[in-house]
């Protein structure tokens, strides 16, 4: 059975995900109805980041608590994990919120930018993780690289540069820059190289 | 501050302004119901629950793996839902007369075993699996290294037990310990190790 062929202009219009949907509904019934969570996410997440500059494909698969007064830039296929707390996406007036394309943020996680924040990409956030650059004592920029694990818990605060690939161990809270591959534990966090990693990065 | 946090923590309840009666009343009067009711639905999907389990709260359990829930166990969600997660082949057991508080996340790819009389504060998370490697293709999922924790350890709230971790009868860790490996006796309160 071959596909029907969509008009372009329809196929701008409607959720990409929706027409794969309804295509996939057509050869494969199983599969498409185990992707029906996965469409609810799609749906949801255009309406929960409504006021937010978003990237296609965005999945919140639990609830988001999505504040902005600010800018909140989305990249493509950023999942955002449901559990037992919402995640927590703030944006302060002139501040803006960036967040890389495939990154993961688990439930609970609670991301607040009064200046700027920026994720790379394919970064997975853990449930419970705290990021946030303004705090009762300091204030600055949090920056954090491509492929960056925030493990389980950790925090990171204010003005903490985090280099890519590295990983934030569970727990740990973060108060110094973290150089690219490295794995950074305890608190204040302290950061080791990772065993492995390429030379001359 | 979780509303009624404190109170699920077995202290002070915090004084509320009455404005109907029912409101105090109805709760109370239906709690021993609710209690059954979802102490018979956590006995569904769990493949042993004990005697006199007291559930108050929502309980998801969850995966395909074995749950056991021992006698006397108190689970505590008022505050946020507790997650029992034992993934397909793997043993997730509650030891007899263990309190559980709101927001706790055990997790079990392999086996986690909590000892009798365990008592585990709010939002503290257990697992048996780092879920991703340290380097590489952090989709994939390393090998799983089972949690045991003794008897009559006690956690405070926010407690993280990794993976590994294979603590003796007695442990007791402070508010937001990281729990790792293997310790020797117990360790003092507010003790806090990196993850």
């Amino acid at each position: 059975m071959t596909p029907p062929v969509v008009p372009l202009r329809l196929r701008q219009r409607i959720p990409s995900e929706l027409l794969r949907f309804v295509l996939m509904l057509m050869r494969h019934p199983s599969a498409a109805a185990a992707r029906i969570p996965r469409l609810i996410g799609v749906i949801r997440a255009r309406y929960l980041f409504r006021r937010c500059r978003r990237g296609s494909l965005i999945v919140a698969l639990g609830h988001v608590a999505v504040r902005t007064d600010g800018n909140i830039v989305i990249g493509d296929r950023v999942q955002f994990a449901g559990g037992m707390l919402p995640t927590r996406l703030v944006a302060a007036t002139g501040a803006t919120l960036r967040i890389g394309a495939e990154t993961l943020l688990s439930y609970g996680a609670a991301i607040e930018a009064s200046m700027g924040i920026e994720i790379g990409a394919r970064c997975q956030i853990a449930s419970q993780v705290m990021i946030r650059d303004c705090n009762e004592r300091t204030s600055g920029q949090v920056r954090i690289g491509d492929d960056v694990w925030v493990a389980y818990g950790a925090i990171i605060e204010p003005g903490v540069v985090i280099g890519h690939n590295s990983v934030i161990a569970a727990g740990s809270v973060v108060t110094s820059d973290v150089p690219a591959y490295s794995l950074a534990t305890g608190n204040p966090a302290v950061a080791v190289p990772l065993r492995g990693a390429p030379d001359g990065t | 501050m979780i509303p009624g946090a404190d109170q699920a923590r077995g202290g002070a309840r915090t004084p509320r302004p009455v404005h109907s009666l029912w409101l105090h009343v109805f709760p109370n009067l239906f709690r021993p119901v609710l209690v059954f009711w979802h102490a018979q639905r956590a006995r569904r999907r769990c493949a042993h629950v004990g005697a006199r389990v007291t559930i108050t709260g929502r309980v998801w359990v969850h995966g395909a793996g074995v749950v056991e829930i021992g006698d006397d166990v108190q689970l505590r969600a008022e505050s946020a839902p507790i997650e029992l997660f034992a993934h397909r082949g793997a043993r997730l057991v509650i030891g007899a007369g263990s309190v559980i508080e709101g927001g706790a996340s055990l997790e079990a790819t392999s086996s986690v075993v909590l000892g009798p009389r365990t008592v585990l504060g709010a939002f503290t998370r257990v697992m048996d699996n780092h879920f991703h490697p340290l380097l590489g293709d952090r989709h994939s999922r390393p090998m799983p290294r089972p949690v045991a924790i003794g008897a009559d350890s006690q956690f405070g709230p926010r407690c993280i037990v990794l993976a590994g971790a294979d603590l003796p009868a007695g442990s007791r860790f402070g508010a937001g310990s990281v729990i790792r490996t293997r310790r020797g006796g117990s360790e003092a309160p507010n003790a806090r190790a990196g993850g």
